[in-house]
């Protein structure tokens, strides 16, 4: 009895030690970084008396909360890139992106939400849709950003806009998707910094 | 020859007479009069014009300037005598001015005197709206306010003895009367009582030493009080010290401690943030590798064809 476990244990644990995943002809998992397509530059003096901005980090729904690229044959449907990979989840890397991008005008300080700062003015921002649309070839990335300012000292909503980019891919794979996805971001941060300017 | 030398003659003669009946006719009019003066109304209404005539004078300052041409009742005013007055046209009467009646106290005969209004004011020149001639206000003269004085003086004088006889009435003299004998009645009383006088007083005197007997204890037993009380603050300002020391002590002690607690509490803050990310950032780990396990055939297998994305291919 004792021996026939001992079997067992050992075939089992070897059996863990096997490799049943991709062959050698698989091709591999290639990780994409989302990035502002702006050109990077020195963030801008920023007043005194300038207004301390929260940004919240970016939601998304549950399909897009995922490292891997999005896309979407037909309509109604979507599918998961199965070699191709954020190298941070959209929401979280989007956020980065809005908070390096509003240093840069100068006309905040900003501050991400959660930590020590008092804050005046709060955006909230929203994924609602960003995939790959390959119902046609080579397809166009859609993006489409729910973006709440709110003034913390008085309780009030601001404004709410919803902002929308579609950008059309070069190559119909997944390079090609990403670099639309970046090209796509870049327009959305541009829309929130004009949208943001209209706030006095 | 002779006949016609005699007609005009007698034609020179007929109109010197004509002529000199008309310079008659107007000299008895008064017309001619008229061109010298000026004429005035003056309405008396307050003095007695008794002794004022047809032609009596009309002065300013003592001067005749002027004649009565005449006078009639008014039938505008009430009780009123309008007295038409000729003036000098020479003699200037400035708006303002008034005319009063006087009389002479021997003979009773009477002028009308004039008053002149302010030299720099306008002459009275405008007959008002109903009036033929110019209208000379009523004055007073000094003998009319002595007067007026006078009456009021007898009036005042009768109102005083008329309080006199009342006052001095009988049934006054009576209660007077009675008042002495009262006063009378009581004198002889206290003359009567004069031991028992001086018995009151002399209990009044020592009533007053024991009195003041009285106030000079008062006054000791309220120095004690003060010392006493002076005691009990030097005690109470003491205590009052030791408790603003202890309250010092304690309000220092206290901010102590809220600074310890607020110190606390930012480094809890800092320490929960700094927790509450590695627990995101191991959540969302976790949901990577979930979502890589809850597919275990891809995991074995490797994915399906209908999986892959746009451009992936499998060998």
């Amino acid at each position: 009895m004792k021996t026939g476990l001992s079997l067992i244990a050992l075939v089992l644990a070897l059996g863990g030690c096997v490799n049943f995943g991709q062959s050698a002809n698989a091709p591999g998992v290639v990780y994409y970084v989302l990035n502002d397509a702006e050109p990077a530059a020195a963030p801008a003096p920023v007043p005194a008396e300038a207004p301390t901005l929260q940004v919240l980090d970016t939601t998304t729904g549950g399909f897009y909360d995922s490292d891997q690229l999005v896309f979407s044959r037909s309509t109604g449907t979507r599918g998961q890139y199965q070699f191709a990979r954020w190298t941070e989840r959209p929401g979280r890397r989007f956020a980065e992106l809005l908070r390096t991008r509003l240093d840069r005008l100068g006309r905040y300080r900003v501050a991400p939400a959660g930590g020590v700062v008092r804050g005046d003015l709060m955006l909230d921002t929203r994924l609602v849709e960003f995939y790959h649309d390959a119902t046609s070839e080579p397809g166009q990335v859609r993006l489409e950003l729910r973006a709440e300012l709110v003034d913390l000292k008085q309780r009030r909503l601001l404004g709410r806009h919803t902002f929308e980019q579609k950008v059309p891919l070069t190559t119909y794979d997944a390079a090609g998707a990403a670099q639309a996805s970046n090209l796509a971001v870049s327009r959305v941060l541009d829309d929130v910094s004009a949208w943001l300017a209209t706030f006095k | 020859m002779e006949t016609e030398g005699r007609y005009t003659l007698v034609g020179a003669v007929v109109l010197a007479v004509v002529a000199l009946l008309t310079l008659a006719i107007v000299w008895l009019t008064g017309a001619a009069d008229t061109i010298a003066y000026q004429t005035y109304t003056i309405y008396f209404k307050e003095q007695s014009l008794d002794g004022l005539a047809v032609g009596s004078p009309v002065k300013m300052r003592g001067i005749k300037v002027g004649v009565v041409d005449g006078y009639r009742f008014s039938n505008k005013q009430e009780e009123a005598v309008a007295v038409t007055a000729r003036i000098d046209e020479g003699v200037p009467v400035h708006n303002g001015a008034t005319a009063f009646i006087k009389r002479n106290l021997v003979t009773g005969i009477a002028a009308v005197e004039i008053t002149n209004g302010p030299t720099e004011g306008p002459l009275l020149s405008k007959a008002p709206d109903g009036e033929r001639y110019p209208v000379i206000a009523e004055g007073s003269s000094d003998i009319d306010k002595v007067a007026t004085a006078l009456s009021r003086l007898a009036v005042n004088g009768a109102q005083v003895l008329e309080k006199m006889n009342t006052l001095l009435s009988d049934e006054n003299q009576h209660a007077i009367s009675q008042t002495l004998a009262n006063l009378n009645e009581l004198s002889g009383h206290l003359a009567a009582n004069k031991q028992d006088l001086t018995a009151a007083v002399r209990s009044i005197r020592e009533a007053s030493d024991e009195f003041r007997l009285a106030g000079a204890s008062i006054g000791q037993a309220a120095a004690h009080a003060e010392v006493s009380i002076a005691s009990v603050g030097q005690n109470a300002d003491a205590a009052l010290k030791e408790a603003t020391v202890a309250m010092v002590k304690l309000q220092r002690d206290a901010n102590l401690i809220s600074q310890q607690v607020q110190q606390l509490s930012e480094s809890g803050t800092l320490e929960l943030n700094s927790v509450s990310r590695d627990v995101r950032t191991s959540a969302d780990v976790l949901s990577t590798a979930g979502q890589r396990l809850s597919n275990p055939r891809t995991i074995l297998f490797g994915p399906d064809k209908k999986q892959l994305g746009p451009g992936e291919k499998l060998p």
